[in-house]
């Protein structure tokens, strides 16, 4: 799914633009990921790639279509999106009632309901809890099913708006080889906002908002080996620029090459 | 607070758990239209009701003591509905008479044991016990008469009627049936199957464009959410105790306060939270009254029938004994 926005700004009750006159293009297929500081305007770019949000000047392409209130419905049976808090995006009172959710208003029959969910459940290997309440799942799980939710409504687009950040590192290592697997076996266009290295590195593309523009675009390695502007948009707390600030203090020139050699397996 | 979940769902295989939750609605309401066709006073009848109401708790295999549990919360309404047909019938025959004289001498021993027991409360066991016992001797006391100044001078007479206590225990008969009744309905349904079964109970009135699916889709969300913020109480409140916030104790301001430092973060949390949902069940292509299919399917089993046969038979026979008597 080819994604456009062209010239888009967009404010909340508020009198300034929280989006400034942003433009860009997602290329179908491809893996995205959008890093910026908090406030920085990135989950209402994802709200307005969806059309939960309209912007308040210029326009949004989806495939080249113009999107308008007319045929957003239709676009955004193509696109999924997990958020931040798996709690607040679970809708069923149980695990196999909340990927549900999805199908059910996209009015799929409820047999292949029901195999979309069995295949997609053991995906994420949430298959065993599919009668359990939320309560009663962790929070890694809880993100895990919101997953399976999207997926199993197999759309085009999946957008991940820091959907690791509440979770520990197990459940992070667990997202990302489910990421991982996505891109590959299922050539999806996804876009992710997140500060974990490894999901970086693993996009085509990176997207640095500051302040919602655009301050800089480009292959994960040109992005990432740029501490100067990391430093700058207050992104020192992606661990590996952590690591080399702390070296830079020492001088120690040599150890930094070194460094993004292996990092980058250049 | 952990294991706090809406309803008292329990979970069992039994017969009665086995019915489809539309018919259990319908024949429960089918069934307290019976109860209250019984003809006032007639125990036989509303005895065999609450026979039959004790079958049906039987075959539900659900542990007794969680219906007891439901019907401790109404020992306050039964008392008192009864006490009320007691006391004030004032015509038929008297069984018991007593009288009650209101000298300062009664007066006065009465008062006196009060604030003995007031004072004594915190050290004595069993202090519902003995608050009975208490009630108990000082209607006694009030009941010698005693050649003093009189403050009254007349005793007050309380006259206990057999047609009281005779109503007063239909009344309990029929309000302890009622009760058991509908528990056996939210003990073995699932929250969410009643959801179902009032959804499609209520399905017709789409023809009236009366989109019943968002009014169903609200009381889901509620027992969806429900669970989470009793959690979320809990863990406010664990919070604030850890700052030395003791909701047990402190005067009434003090308690106003407590709560209220309770009601706001509530508040706050629970409106993001609702302003979430709502932006990811639209997200996820949900449009309110809009056409939809759905996971949980509704098969009506022969059985099913059977049972709201039975239902219907009890109604239209109480119908029929209506006429005839
Ligand atoms: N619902 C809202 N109403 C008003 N302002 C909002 C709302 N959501 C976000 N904002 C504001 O918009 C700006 C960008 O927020 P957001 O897109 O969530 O940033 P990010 O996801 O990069 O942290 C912030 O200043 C935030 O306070
Ligand atoms: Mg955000």
């Amino acid at each position: 799914m080819k994604i456009e926005f062209k010239n888009v700004s967009f404010k909340y009750q508020s009198d300034f633009d929280v989006i400034k006159d942003l433009s860009f293009v997602i290329n179908t297929g491809e893996m995205t990921s959008i890093i910026g500081p908090n406030g920085s305007g990135k989950s209402t770019i994802t709200k307005l790639i969806m059309g939960l949000l309209v912007p308040n000047s210029g326009s949004i392409y989806i495939n080249d279509v113009l999107v308008t209130e007319e045929n957003i419905l239709n676009i955004r049976k193509n696109m999924g999106i997990i958020f931040q808090n798996p709690d607040n995006q679970f809708v069923g009172v149980t695990v196999k009632d909340d990927i549900a959710f999805g199908l059910e208003n996209k009015c799929i029959e409820r047999n292949e309901m029901f195999e979309l969910i069995n295949k997609y459940s053991t995906l994420v290997r949430m298959n065993d809890f599919l009668d359990s309440n939320p309560e009663n799942l962790s929070g890694g799980q809880k993100q895990r099913v919101a997953i399976a939710g999207v997926l199993a409504m197999e759309t085009e687009t999946i957008i991940f708006d820091e959907a690791t950040s509440m979770l520990d590192p197990i459940g992070v290592e667990e997202i990302n080889k489910t990421l991982k697997m996505l891109k590959k076996e299922a050539s999806k266009t996804i876009i992710s906002i997140t500060h974990n290295i490894e999901e970086i590195l693993y996009s085509d593309n990176v997207l640095v908002i500051d302040d919602g523009q655009i301050v800089a675009q480009g292959k994960p390695i040109e992005i990432l080996s740029n501490i100067e502007l990391l430093n700058k948009v207050g992104l020192d707390t992606i661990e590996s620029v952590k690591l080399i600030n702390m070296l830079e203090e020492n001088n120690h020139k040599e150890i930094i090459e070194e460094l993004w050699k292996l990092t980058f397996n250049m | 607070m952990n294991k706090m979940a809406f309803g008292q769902f329990y979970n069992s295989n039994s017969l009665i758990h086995k019915i489809d939750s539309r018919i259990k609605i319908i024949f429960t309401i089918l069934f307290m239209i019976s109860i209250f066709l019984v003809p006032t006073n007639n125990f036989i009848l509303m005895g065999s009701l609450f026979v039959f109401t004790f079958f049906i708790v039987l075959l539900t295999k659900v542990p007794l003591n969680k219906y007891l549990k439901s019907l401790k919360q109404i020992v306050f309404l039964l008392v008192f509905a009864f006490s009320f047909q007691m006391f004030f019938r004032n015509e038929g025959t008297v069984i018991f008479s007593y009288n009650l004289n209101f000298t300062w001498i009664n007066i006065t021993i009465s008062i006196i044991l009060l604030i003995l027991y007031i004072l004594f409360n915190k050290y004595l066991p069993l202090k519902l016990l003995i608050l009975v016992l208490l009630a108990i001797l000082i209607i006694y006391i009030l009941g010698i008469p005693m050649n003093a100044n009189v403050i009254n001078n007349n005793p007050v007479v309380i006259r206990i009627y057999k047609e009281g206590i005779i109503s007063g225990s239909f009344i309990i008969l029929r309000v302890l049936t009622l009760i058991i009744f509908t528990t056996i309905l939210t003990l073995t349904t699932k929250p969410t199957d009643l959801n179902n079964g009032i959804e499609s109970l209520l399905s017709p009135l789409e023809l009236l464009h009366i989109k019943t699916s968002i009014f169903a889709m609200m009381i889901s969300i509620a027992l969806r959410f429900i669970p989470t913020l009793f959690l979320e109480a809990d863990k406010i409140l664990k919070a604030q105790a850890s700052r030395g916030v003791d909701f047990n104790e402190g005067s009434l301001r003090e308690k106003i306060k407590q709560i209220i430092s309770l009601l706001v973060p509530m508040f706050i949390v629970s409106f993001k939270r609702a302003d979430e949902l709502a932006v990811a069940m639209e997200a996820r292509g949900y449009v309110p009254g809009e056409k939809r299919t759905k996971i949980n399917l509704m098969k009506l089993k022969f059985s099913d029938i059977l049972w709201l046969i039975l239902f219907i038979i009890v109604l239209v026979g109480l119908i029929i004994l209506r006429v005839l008597i």
